[in-house]
């Protein structure tokens, strides 16, 4: 009668609780092993055809964190989506296909080519970022889930801890870039560039550049070209180099916030892998640790393993606990005065868009 | 493998008291935090506890074993398992040795930090079991206490049970430890009292960068 009564509220207790059994998650199910991915890098074989900008948007966070006891993590996140796209940057700079690659605080209408991502999953561990990849016509190069494994190598071959785990993933992000990138021709290429300068026109003056565009189902269609003398188009150049200088300032924040907190990041990713991979060695060893089952002495083994594992959470709260970020305000030029933007990078913007398109207005009277 | 995980947990938890039911809320609103020490006057002393029930046990088990002589049987002392007070009571001294507790509470979770041990953390939110590295643990309120059970391979179970008088001038920490094949449970009995970290203690942070930096009056040292 007992056991059934045991049985029954474990089942009722697994019911409710999920009986602390392992979730089968069906993308964690098929996990890679970790490989080692070449970054492919640009030959001069291109040469003469017209480079691409692309622009990398802070990542979103697929953030599942309510309660406060994890609202650390929510720190080390909201770095993460700022540090992440900052590495695969970097990747894309050294693969060399593209022209300026920038990291914004919102997808980018100045760019040719807009990556957005969302961390789906981030650990010492495991990264799966879901990356997309959109050009200015609307046409979608990278729609893909990317995951990558650490092993003790990772960490092992940087002592500094500099090098990042992940660079797998940011190599194979790049190459699956470049690749789209090589059946574009110069013909293509050129006409991603007058729809990413008519797209920044049309946000200034919709009246007067509106008519060179047609959107269909999100794909943007260019329907004609003004004249390259053309007063307002010009008007428009010149703003659009204020936002170059915009961007390359928010970029230049990113890496200094890359700079400053990367290394306090690279650590803590290195601990929280070593606490990880800790517990999941303690799940496969014997608790009793060689001492005669049954025994006091066992027991007291078996309260230990689970003691050390607990630690293991302890300090991995603890070290997330100690894990904080700052923001600097951006300095900016524009039309000859300097502008002070505070608050988030987000907020600022939104703020420099604002005066730019006031600044038009003023300009032309549109 | 997933199988026979979930198997073994079953058993773990059919070992063990039921006392973690779901979701319970904190209907009392008790509030447990602060920091808080060990007052060694109204705390059970472990090897006073133990002589006494030892000498318990073994008069219980010479009275049976008087009985069956009487009546003719052989009985095996060994069925007492006297020993294994001292044992259990060893092992509960050992789990429940904190002399400080520090409680933060929030409307949502508690975390009880122990000197020399780990924390016992509460999720009010998911208050089901859930499964750690080594065994599977879980936390419920039960009316106006706070009980946390850990249920571990080998039969070996823990139940720490948290109340607080209603002046907040102690708090009861009742921890009971069992193990499958000893039938009777030890519970130690620590009362903590309230105490403020006052002024000259070293107040010390953990950062990624330098480690733990303690500061003493404000001053880094």
């Amino acid at each position: 009668m007992n056991k059934l009564h045991g049985l029954a509220v474990v089942a009722l207790v697994c019911f409710l609780g999920g009986c602390g059994t392992p979730r089968i998650d069906p993308e964690q199910s098929s996990l890679p092993e970790p490989v080692d991915v070449a970054l492919v890098v640009f030959q001069d074989t291109e040469a003469g055809l017209a480079r691409l900008n692309l622009s990398i948007a802070v990542f979103d966070v697929k953030s599942e964190i309510e309660n406060s006891i994890y609202s650390s993590k929510i720190q080390v996140s909201s770095f993460e989506r700022r540090y992440l796209p900052f590495r695969l940057k970097e990747t894309l700079d050294r693969a060399g296909f593209w022209g300026a690659v920038r990291v914004m605080p919102q997808a980018d209408l100045n760019s040719e080519i807009n990556v957005t991502g969302t961390v789906l999953f981030s650990d010492g561990v495991e990264l799966r970022l879901q990356i997309l990849a959109v050009d200015a016509t609307g046409r979608v190069w990278l729609d893909r889930i990317y995951q990558d494994l650490t092993s003790d190598l990772d960490y092992s071959t940087d002592p500094s801890y500099q090098i990042d785990p992940f660079q797998d993933l940011y190599n194979r992000v790049s190459n699956d870039l470049s690749d789209s990138l090589g059946s574009y021709t110069k013909l293509d290429r050129d006409l991603l560039l007058n729809v990413a300068m008519l797209k920044y026109a049309r946000e200034l003056s919709p009246e007067t550049f509106g008519r060179y565009l047609s959107e269909d189902m999100g794909i943007i269609t260019l329907n004609g070209l003004p004249s390259e003398d053309d007063p307002l188009l010009q008007r428009v150049q010149r703003i659009r180099e204020s936002e170059y200088l915009f961007a390359d300032s928010v970029d230049q924040h990113y890496e200094s916030l890359h700079k400053q907190i990367g290394p306090t990041y690279a650590w803590w990713r290195y601990y929280s892998y070593e606490l990880i991979e800790g517990n999941r060695k303690l799940t496969k060893v014997d608790a009793t640790r060689g001492a005669t089952r049954g025994s006091w002495y066992a027991m007291e083994r078996i309260y230990k393993t689970y003691k050390e594992s607990k630690m293991n959470e302890d300090a991995l709260r603890e070290l997330t606990n100690s894990f904080d970020r700052e923001t600097e305000p951006t300095v900016a030029d524009l039309a000859g005065s300097v502008i002070r933007l505070t608050g988030t990078l987000d907020r600022q913007y939104e703020e420099w868009r604002r005066l730019l398109r006031e600044l038009y207005r003023n300009e032309t009277g549109y | 493998m997933v199988i026979v995980r979930l198997l073994v947990w079953v058993v773990l938890v059919a070992l063990i008291p039921v006392r973690v039911t779901a979701e319970a809320p904190n209907r009392h609103n008790v509030d447990f935090s602060g920091s808080w020490e060990l007052d060694y006057q109204l705390s059970d002393h472990p090897s006073e506890k133990i002589r006494y029930l030892y000498i318990q046990a073994r008069a219980q088990a010479e009275r049976a074993a008087e009985r069956a002589q009487k009546s003719g049987r052989y009985v095996d002392p060994r069925i007492f398992n006297v020993q294994s007070v001292v044992g259990l009571g060893r092992l509960t001294e050992k789990i429940a040795q904190a002399t400080v507790l520090t409680i933060t509470q929030e409307d949502d979770h508690i975390v009880i930090s122990r000197n020399d041990d780990f924390a016992l953390v509460c999720d009010f939110g998911e208050m089901g079991w859930k499964e750690n590295a080594i065994g599977i643990e879980g936390c419920a309120w039960d009316e106006d206490q706070l009980a946390f059970q850990i249920a571990l391979p080998d039969g070996l179970s823990v139940f720490h049970q948290f109340s607080i008088a209603a002046d907040r001038s102690r708090i009861n920490v009742a921890t009971t430890v069992k193990v499958s094949g000893v039938s009777y449970p030890f519970t130690l009995n620590r009362v903590y009292m309230p105490f403020e970290p006052g002024e000259g203690m070293f107040e010390c942070t953990y950062t990624i960068a330098n480690q733990t930096s303690c500061t003493l009056s404000g001053r880094n040292e």
